[in-house]
């Protein structure tokens, strides 16, 4: 997907987490935020030429919904464009340094997401802060990367 | 979809199709085999949630048109399955 539209993703999604309690609205709060991430991670891959940023959405790996003609979606494969999550699918090709710390910040989000959303781990002060400092951290990148992005 | 799938889990529980150390954690992800023998339990509960899941490229991960009516079918879906999910 084009760059700019998944800086608009970014923006609508920490907005949505603005509104809502990290502890109160937990999985909402986490999941919103792990989209935002993962958005902004594609932002930037597509903004360093890591990735393709063609107007088609990730299925799985290596499939992406492309639209037809008659305006419909239909499943096809296609190169790597948008990842689904960081490591999914693994990038073969070198990733600037900014970018691939990015993915690492994303990485720290990731490994709470069964335990606590999926699973029964308690979502502790420390988890929660842990997920807002390591996306605050991937976002602060992003702007450096494109300072345009946010106010 | 989240909210669905813990439904959907809490409905297999209780009619003893899964075990609760065996949550499905995406429909996608299950075997053919296993879809097809979960659609034995209930079938419009999984794809329910089979159908929420397929929301997600276009709207969640994509920006294609129609988002306010593909929020609309996914309360619709998370419906039913809350409905078959919540029996306690």
């Amino acid at each position: 997907m084009k760059t700019s539209s998944h800086l608009e993703k970014v923006r609508k999604l920490e907005t949505l987490r603005r509104k809502l309690d990290p502890a109160d609205d937990f999985e909402l709060w986490f999941w919103a935020g792990m989209t935002a991430g993962t958005h902004a991670v594609n932002a930037a891959l597509h903004h360093a030429n890591v990735t393709r940023d063609d107007d088609v959405f990730p299925a799985q790996p290596g499939v992406y919904l492309v639209q037809q003609a008659d305006g419909s979606l239909k499943p096809a494969f296609h190169p790597l464009g948008d990842v689904l999550h960081v490591g999914r699918p693994k990038i073969d090709a070198p990733v600037p340094a900014d970018v691939a710390a990015m993915m690492h910040e994303m990485e720290i989000v990731e490994q709470h997401r069964d335990p606590c959303v999926r699973e029964r781990r308690e979502p502790t002060r420390e988890i929660i802060e842990q997920c807002d400092n390591a996306l605050g951290r991937c976002l602060q990148l992003l702007r450096e990367r494109i300072p345009a992005v946010m106010p | 979809m989240l909210a669905g799938t813990h439904w959907l889990n809490a409905a297999l529980h209780g009619m003893a199709v899964t075990k609760p150390e065996n949550d499905v954690f995406h429909t996608y992800l299950l075997t053919v085999s296993e879809f097809r023998r979960l659609s034995v339990a209930d079938e419009s509960l999984i794809n329910a949630l089979a159908e929420i899941e397929d929301l997600r490229p276009a709207f969640v991960r994509g920006n294609f048109p129609g988002g306010q009516d593909a929020a609309q079918r996914a309360l619709e879906l998370l419906s039913l399955i809350r409905s078959k999910g919540n029996k306690e």
